[in-house]
């Protein structure tokens, strides 16, 4: 009997001793989905000259504030200013509740210009994650403050930052036979606007090429439509399509080889590929209805169009070489404009409803029919633009008679509308990564 | 007659000699004729000496208006003669009556016969009759296919009922069980608590009544001091916990290890496929803040673990 009682004594305990060797299992810890809160201190200038016009830190904020991924400390809660890390007291970061904080100074370069070094550092860990120095001349602190965003974009996210890129858009000034039109290209923020080329006839559809050097676009400056490609740095440019009817929607292939473009010369709209080397032309689509805005998939092997073919404008995906066409949107009474993001699982399009347009997008991320996920309030909005990682979108919309641009966070979190120069803002256009 | 009058000419041979002078004279008229058209003396072409003067007519105004003049002056023509007017309308010949070219009917009309409209009642009635039929057996088919739908219906509804009850038994069941394994759990602990106080003779620390911080709970059963223990770290690590770098219903199990005063200095993933931007998130939910002391010291343990994942349906 009492070897019996000890036996069961010894079954009881031994989970127990079992659990202690463990650790305690409390379950399962679910989470939310919040920005990831970051304080960003100012940078003060502690060289010897005068200080740059821009505020470093001010643009790093904005820049990270805008994606939707993080949530910046406004600047007017930074109780505590270090400039360096050994200068930073972690406890008043974690009763901020901050996860990462950011310190760094301008200083004078001795090449000329400024050079800015900073520090990146985990608050729960108190870890120094980034220590760079990035320099450049007085006119493009911009600059060298959306590369520092964008590296603190990828260091915390994985994923390659997309501040420092530039869009293009066309503004149309004036009244009347007095409009004057132009292909515009500005830092992704809006700021630093500069024309590409002015004219007195309608500009349209600017599309960039993967090196961000080019752009495509149309023009009816000779009368009819024509699509150009000019060089940006150098203003040169060249006629790559005029013929008889409608020249349009020009993009360029993956490689940059390509021009995939909308022509009517047989006399119905339909989506041809041009090789850009020898101008010989291949038709893509061959079909009554009207076949238009086609651009690349990430692979370069197929391109996805808008076609009323089935009475409404959808959106439609061929091989690049042409073939059968198919649907590819199912939702909302019309479908167009489509942009597709770096890895090609999700699509944006301005999305009718009624009459109300809103930028949706489809992610094909998880496989089957895919997610559909609104981005934008309505009710005028159009050619959504994906930002180079997708973490953004550009799109146009009205606000009373007058065009406006917004760019909107893909999760649809965060939207802002860009500070540009006045007039009708429209068309805009995400450029490439730019060239490091 | 003309006919018959040349028959009988040419039947008497007296008739050819007028015949043949007749036509002697006529051509003779004939030849007379060419004879004067061939004797006719041609017209006689005039050719004027002297060059070819081209003019053309050249008119003043002073021309045009004593033109102008000139035709007023000018007599004007007589009006035209009113137009003779019609005779009178000549009277209608009075119709006068013809004789019937054809005889009278010798023997009366057949009789015609009269449409039997009894009949022609008769079929639309059967029409009608067909037709009602039909309209019934179509409305009967209908209320049978209704009954059918109603039945179907009654029987998908049924069917609905029932998963849902076999839902909510599953459910109750489910519940039991947790239940049952809560209370296992906690006669695990008070046994645990007796062979604890057996080693440990002394005092403990009582842990104040008051609602902690954390206070709570996850509608389970357990109200000992270890239960509450958990259920406030798994908050801490709850609201620290920002998933968006972390891939869906994707379990990442985690033991930390904590020193006296609920810091965390290590974290250990056992089963976690997430990536490297998914753990520090894992880590930063853990190391952010200071996991709950004060209150369990009694109850504290170094090493505990537990699993991020979400949703919460995906990963139960």
């Amino acid at each position: 009997m009492r070897r019996f009682l000890t036996f069961v004594a010894l079954a009881l305990l031994l989970p127990l001793g079992q659990a202690r060797a463990q650790g305690l299992d409390i379950g399962l810890v679910t989470g939310n989905e919040a920005a990831l809160p970051i304080a960003v201190v100012p940078m003060p200038y502690l060289g010897t000259s005068v200080a740059p016009d821009t505020d470093i830190g001010a643009v790093i904020r904005a820049d990270l504030n805008r994606s939707g991924q993080f949530r910046a400390l406004s600047e007017q809660d930074v109780i505590e200013k270090p400039i360096r890390g050994s200068e930073i007291k972690f406890p008043t970061w974690r009763v901020l509740k901050q996860d990462f904080v950011v310190v760094g100074r301008v200083l004078d370069n001795p090449d000329g210009g400024y050079r800015v070094e900073y520090e990146l550092w985990d608050v729960a860990k108190q870890e120094r994650l980034l220590g760079l120095a990035v320099g450049g001349r007085a006119r493009g602190m911009r600059d060298v403050a959306h590369q520092i965003a964008d590296q603190v974009y990828e260091k915390i996210l994985g994923v390659r930052g997309a501040f420092w890129t530039r869009i293009a858009y066309v503004t149309a000034n004036g009244v009347g036979g007095n409009i004057q039109y132009a292909l515009m290209i500005a830092d992704s923020d809006g700021f630093n606007p500069q024309t590409v080329v002015r004219s007195r006839e309608p500009l349209l559809s600017p599309a960039w090429s993967p090196d961000g050097r080019r752009l495509a676009y149309v023009s009816f400056e000779r009368g009819n439509s024509t699509i150009y490609i000019q060089e940006i740095a150098t203003g040169a440019r060249e006629v790559v399509a005029s013929f008889r009817g409608i020249n349009g929607a020009p993009s360029f292939s993956p490689d940059g080889r390509r021009l995939a473009l909308t022509l009517s010369r047989t006399g119905n709209p339909e989506i041809y590929v041009m090789d850009l080397a020898s101008k010989g032309l291949t038709q893509i689509t061959r079909h009554y209805g009207i076949d238009t805005e086609a651009v690349w998939m990430a692979d370069g092997q197929s391109l996805v169009f808008t076609s009323d073919r089935a009475g409404k404008p959808q959106l439609y995906q061929v091989p690049a070489g042409g073939g059968e066409a198919t649907r590819l949107s199912f939702q909302g009474d019309s479908n167009a404009k489509a942009s597709i993001s770096f890895d090609g699982k999700k699509i944006a399009m301005a999305q009718g409803n009624g009459n109300v347009y809103r930028i949706a997008v489809l992610d094909r991320s998880f496989g089957g029919a895919g997610r559909w996920q609104t981005l934008s309030p309505g009710n005028l909005d159009e050619s959504p633009s994906f930002a180079p990682n997708a973490s953004m979108l550009l799109y146009a919309t009205k606000e009373g008679s007058r065009g406006v641009l917004y760019a909107v966070s893909a999760d649809g979190r965060v939207r802002q509308r860009l500070v540009l120069a006045d007039g009708d803002v429209r068309e805009p256009a995400w450029s490439p990564y730019r060239q490091r | 007659m003309h006919a018959e009058a040349i028959r009988q000419h040419e039947s008497g041979d007296e008739l050819a000699t007028p015949v043949l002078m007749a036509l002697a004279l006529h051509v003779g008229i004939a030849v007379l004729l060419l004879l004067a058209g061939w004797l006719q003396p041609a017209p006689k072409q005039i050719s004027v000496a002297g060059p070819v003067i081209d003019a053309s007519l050249i008119v003043s105004s002073a021309d045009i208006s004593a033109a102008e003049k000139t035709a007023e002056q000018a007599p004007k023509p007589a009006p035209p003669s009113p137009v003779e007017e019609a005779p009178p309308p000549q009277p209608n010949p009075e119709p006068r009556p013809q004789d019937a070219p054809q005889e009278t009917q010798p023997a009366p009309q057949e009789a015609i016969p009269v449409p039997d409209t009894r009949e022609q009642d008769a079929v639309a009635k059967l029409a009608l009759e067909r037709e009602q039929a039909r309209e019934r057996e179509e409305q009967e088919a209908r209320r049978r296919q209704e009954q059918i739908d109603l039945t179907e219906r009654k029987r998908q509804e049924e069917v609905e009922e029932r998963q849902r009850q076999r839902r909510q038994q599953l459910e109750a069941l489910r519940k039991e069980r947790e239940a049952a394994e809560r209370r296992t759990k906690m006669e695990e602990q008070r046994l645990r608590q007796l062979a604890d106080r057996e080693a440990k003779p002394a005092p403990q620390p009582q842990p104040s009544n008051q609602p902690s911080q954390q206070a709570g709970g996850n509608n389970g059963t357990d109200t000992d001091l270890r239960a509450r223990y958990a259920l406030a770290m798994l908050q801490t690590a709850q609201s620290n916990w920002n998933r968006v770098l972390a891939p869906e219903a994707t379990r990442c199990e985690v033991r930390f290890t904590q020193i006296p005063g609920g810091e965390v200095i290590d974290v250990a993933f056992q089963r976690c496929p997430f990536d490297a931007q998914g753990r520090e998130s894992v880590e930063r939910a853990l190391r952010r803040a200071p996991m709950p002391y004060d209150e369990f010291k009694s109850v504290f343990e170094r090493q505990v673990t537990l699993t991020f994942c979400y949703p919460e349906e995906a990963c139960r």
